[in-house]
């Protein structure tokens, strides 16, 4: 009897000591969910397919009529400046900071075909989208190799370093921006470049 | 002379036995000292500034949850919201195509049926020396349906099949018409972009299409019998 019920007691007490601040969380939570679910529902009702930035769980996903057509992972992120809150977004340009590589064909095989079309491996990996709301964000491939990588780690930590002075820039100028990086892997970067077209309407799900 | 004063010790800027020290020695240590000061300086003044650019941006005056409703009311109303955007989710059978892969993927509800290699537009551009027109080779991204099944098409050439061949565009309809390049079936997505074959089945897998989808003899009989008018059609 004794081995039963003082388990249980503390069980009962640590459920009721935990109970107030995991409802406060579990009350955000849903408040994002919420937003999230009140962009899809009005995105679901067009026929056009619509993005998901969901820098909460590292993802980003093209999605159409709530389903998912394809979703690459996010390697590394760093946000950085105005707050963002969870719902809708689109993307206003889309630059490529390096030019794609587009493949030469064999000039002896005249079938050869790769010098006049545009596929997916001739996308940049490398590219900025600016986001509506002022966000900006930049793409950029990971590194593979022990140099490259570090050299890419120390680019972040540069960024990370100086971005703050930015932010100190723009908020003497009132106006203040968000930046946001996002290191994929380069066949991802290609697709979601392929996919993510001026115009394109969205959902943002920053980080908590 | 032996009550004379005893000498008077030497000055004090000669170095004292012992401790020798330079005037040149104290120059360097002192600028030394002043310049590690100066960059100590430099290095706290740059950590100041990124401490408050930190501070700034993690103290921002974002939109945050203002009064959170109770969970109970939150849980409600997601529920309703994802019932709603799961009656928009495709059922039954339905088309997906992904252009920048080159894949068409039959789905049953969730299952994926058949994957199918197939050519999408090249993304090229043709302008009309005449001028006043040009055309983008994109297969169109979107939902649309199939509108039409056809058995042995016949290819209306379009104004821009003529201008790119550098020929004349032709008045009557029936120079325009093309017999076997669209392979055995032909299925209709809207606004002029098909799905149907190719005498080009080696070209599969590449984006060399004006727009339409091109699909190898066997995958697009089983399409032409497997798929219904009015299927929806997912392109990417």
């Amino acid at each position: 009897m004794r081995r039963t019920v003082l388990p249980a007691l503390l069980a009962a007490l640590l459920l009721v000591g935990a109970a107030p601040a995991w409802s406060d969380d579990d009350a955000l939570s849903l408040w994002r969910e919420n937003r999230r679910l009140d962009a899809e529902a009005v995105l679901a009702a067009t026929p056009k397919p619509y993005f998901e930035l969901d820098l909460e769980h590292r993802r980003i996903s093209l999605k159409t009529r709530g389903m998912v057509l394809f979703e690459v992972p996010v390697q590394e992120q760093g946000l950085w400046g105005r707050r963002l809150a969870v719902g809708p977004t689109s993307v206003v340009r889309r630059d490529a900071l390096a030019r794609p590589a587009v493949a030469i064909g064999d000039e002896k095989n005249p079938s050869s075909l790769d010098d006049q079309l545009l596929e997916l491996s001739d996308m940049p990996t490398t590219y900025r989208l600016g986001l509506a709301g002022e966000i900006d964000v930049e793409v950029l491939p990971l590194a593979t190799g022990r140099w490259p990588l570090w050299r890419q780690r120390a680019g972040v930590w540069r960024w990370q370093l100086m971005r703050p002075l930015v932010t100190l820039r723009q908020r003497r100028e009132r106006h203040e921006t968000t930046s946001v990086f996002l290191i994929l892997k380069p066949e991802d970067a290609q697709r979601l470049y392929w996919c993510l077209f001026e115009g394109l309407d969205g959902i943002l799900i920053p980080p908590r | 002379m032996a009550n004379d004063p005893e000498p008077a010790e030497p000055p004090s800027s000669e170095p004292l036995p012992g401790a020798p020290r330079s005037a040149a020695r104290i120059v360097v240590r002192t600028a030394l000292i002043v310049f590690l000061v100066l960059v100590g300086l430099a290095l706290a003044g740059f950590g100041a500034l990124v401490a408050a650019g930190y501070y700034l941006s993690r103290s921002a005056t974002g939109p945050a949850p203002v009064a959170l409703e109770k969970p109970e009311v939150l849980r409600g109303e997601n529920l309703k919201l994802e019932k709603k955007i799961d009656k928009l989710r495709p059922k039954g059978l339905f088309l997906v195509v992904d252009t920048g892969r080159n894949r068409l993927t039959v789905h049953d509800g969730e299952r994926v049926e058949r994957e199918v290699v197939v050519s999408c537009g090249s993304g090229g551009v043709l302008e009309d020396p005449k001028g006043g027109r040009s055309w983008v080779f994109d297969t169109p991204r979107g939902e649309r349906q199939v509108k039409a099944k056809v058995k042995h098409p016949t290819w209306i050439k379009p104004d821009w099949a003529f201008i790119e061949e550098g020929e004349a565009i032709p008045k009557k309809r029936e120079d325009r018409a093309e017999e076997g390049v669209m392979g055995d079936y032909a299925l209709g997505i809207g606004n002029g972009f098909f799905l149907h074959g190719t005498l080009y089945t080696r070209l599969l897998g590449r984006n060399v299409t004006h727009g339409c989808v091109r699909i190898g003899d066997a995958d697009l009989e089983y399409l032409y019998k497997t798929v219904p008018l009015g299927t929806k059609v997912y392109l990417f």
